[in-house]
């Protein structure tokens, strides 16, 4: 099977055991949610504290719950071997990250259109006109952010009890510098609450999605080469 | 080395032979878990490898499925070097051990499509074939969480032969499995090497072994204490 054609086939199969499980999507958006719940609490109705807060908690709620759906998303392959039965096939294991990075990205992104719409209702952000700039920045910090996790999750669901804290502890310094632009991007749309202007000036829509996307292809590209030596190994 | 095991190492690597290690090491850390393991099968036989357990014989058998890389020596499967990432051992070799390899969430169709397309090789007469044979046919469409655990067994051995391995490599294929289902398995393996096929047989049961293998060695400890059935360097 050429590239293409398994990178498709192995996407399909990771979302009919998502359709039937039910399980990464559901607890990422029930996590985030519950995070700006408790946001929304705890501004108590003060509209200057919850477009202050309100931006950090949007943030925070994707790149926590992100920690989650990895660690789930790769967990999954562990289970009864599954992983060792991709191994074994004759198949470039490149694609394989690359499908899941995929895959994992399209339940971030689901989970991210899922917040936003709560974060829109609680925080009465009824800006429609940022709405697809905002999508943007979601979605290629989302890429980043699967491609780097997927990564350090095939080094640590091995260990044991499923190694979801090192994820969280490695992933974040290494995505710094993505929410650091996702922060600045942020400005632009939330105003200059997001990060209190500490950052610098806002930055462009167009200027932050080209550098995180050139990270995003580092992150990819160094993940498509390094993930099979790490399976093999 | 025993004296059994270095009159045993193969002068030339490849030719007639499926399968061709030269003094193969294992080590996990300071652990010597395979030691200097020489040892040739021909084509179209079957060779048992018996051991207590961790006497280092399912190691044997990753290393021969390029799941795990030895730690020292050489050697070919199918006249491909052995080592983990090579695709033509993995594509021309089938491997049943302890975990099925299966998508629970799944039923078994499902799951042989998968992998069948991920071998390149989706053929649903075979499939069926293989199904009935195994006596899954009717249960194909239930979901693999519902199988007992002898189901889950058949349908590993299904799954390992939906591409037509030219190796077929068993790693105590015979436990969980009902009379019937090795009675299966042991026709199996019969037809399987009268098609000119390779079986590496892992047991610690001799005398199924000895039932079906035209060859056999026993390791312990990591070595190969003895050989059954080898003439000239090769099995029989």
């Amino acid at each position: 099977m050429n590239g293409p054609a398994l990178f498709f086939a192995l996407i399909r199969w990771d979302f009919l055991r998502e359709l039937r499980r039910k399980e990464i999507v559901l607890n990422m958006s029930l996590f985030a949610v519950l995070m700006l719940t408790i946001a929304q609490l705890g501004t108590s109705g003060d509209s200057v504290a919850m477009k202050n807060v309100g931006p950090v908690f949007f943030w925070m709620a994707i790149v926590f719950t992100g920690t989650v759906g990895l660690g789930q998303s790769f967990a999954a392959e562990r289970e009864g071997g599954r992983l060792t039965g991709i191994q074994l096939a004759p198949i470039d294991l490149g694609v394989f990250y690359l499908a899941k990075v995929a895959a994992t990205w399209v339940y971030m992104m689901l989970m991210s259109i899922a917040l936003l719409g709560v974060y829109m209702l609680f925080f009465n952000f009824m800006r429609w006109d940022l709405i697809p700039s905002l999508l943007c920045a979601i979605g290629v910090f989302t890429l980043g952010y699967s491609g780097a996790g997927i990564i350090l999750s095939s080094m640590t669901t091995a260990l044991r009890g499923g190694g979801e804290i090192v994820l969280r502890i490695l992933i974040l310094p290494l995505m710094v510098p993505v929410i650091l632009l996702t922060l600045m991007a942020s400005e632009a749309t939330f105003g200059e609450q997001v990060a209190g202007g500490i950052l610098g000036p806002p930055l462009a829509l167009w200027k932050y999605t080209l550098t995180v996307l050139s990270l995003d292809a580092i992150y990819l590209t160094t993940g498509y080469l390094v993930f099979p030596k790490i399976i093999e190994e | 080395m025993s004296e059994l095991h270095s009159k045993h190492t193969p002068a030339t690597l490849g030719g007639s032979q499926a399968v061709c290690l030269q003094k193969i090491s294992k080590s996990f850390g300071f652990r010597n878990v395979l030691s200097d393991v020489s040892l040739e099968v021909r084509h179209g036989t079957c060779l048992a490898v018996y051991g207590h357990n961790g006497a280092g014989k399912s190691t044997l058998a990753r290393i021969v499925s390029t799941q795990w890389a030895p730690s020292s020596g050489s050697g070919e499967v199918l006249g491909h070097s052995i080592g983990p990432g090579n695709r033509e051992i993995r594509a021309a070799s089938g491997w049943v051990g302890d975990q099925s390899f299966l998508r629970t969430e799944l039923n078994l169709e499902e799951n042989l499509l998968f992998f069948s397309s991920l071998y390149g090789a989706v053929d649903a007469e075979h499939s069926r074939a293989l199904l009935e044979k195994f006596g899954l046919y009717t249960r194909r469409k239930d979901p693999v969480s519902t199988y007992s655990q002898g189901m889950i067994k058949r349908a590993n051995l299904i799954r390992s032969l939906l591409h037509h391995p030219e190796l077929w490599i068993l790693d105590e294929p015979f436990g969980g499995l009902d009379q019937e289902g090795q009675a299966l398995l042991k026709e199996c393996i019969r037809d399987y090497t009268s098609r000119g096929r390779t079986v590496l047989l892992v047991t610690h049961h001799r005398e199924i072994g000895e039932e079906l293998a035209s060859a056999s060695i026993e390791i312990q400890n990591g070595f190969i204490v003895d050989e059954v059935g080898f003439d000239g360097g090769g099995a029989a």
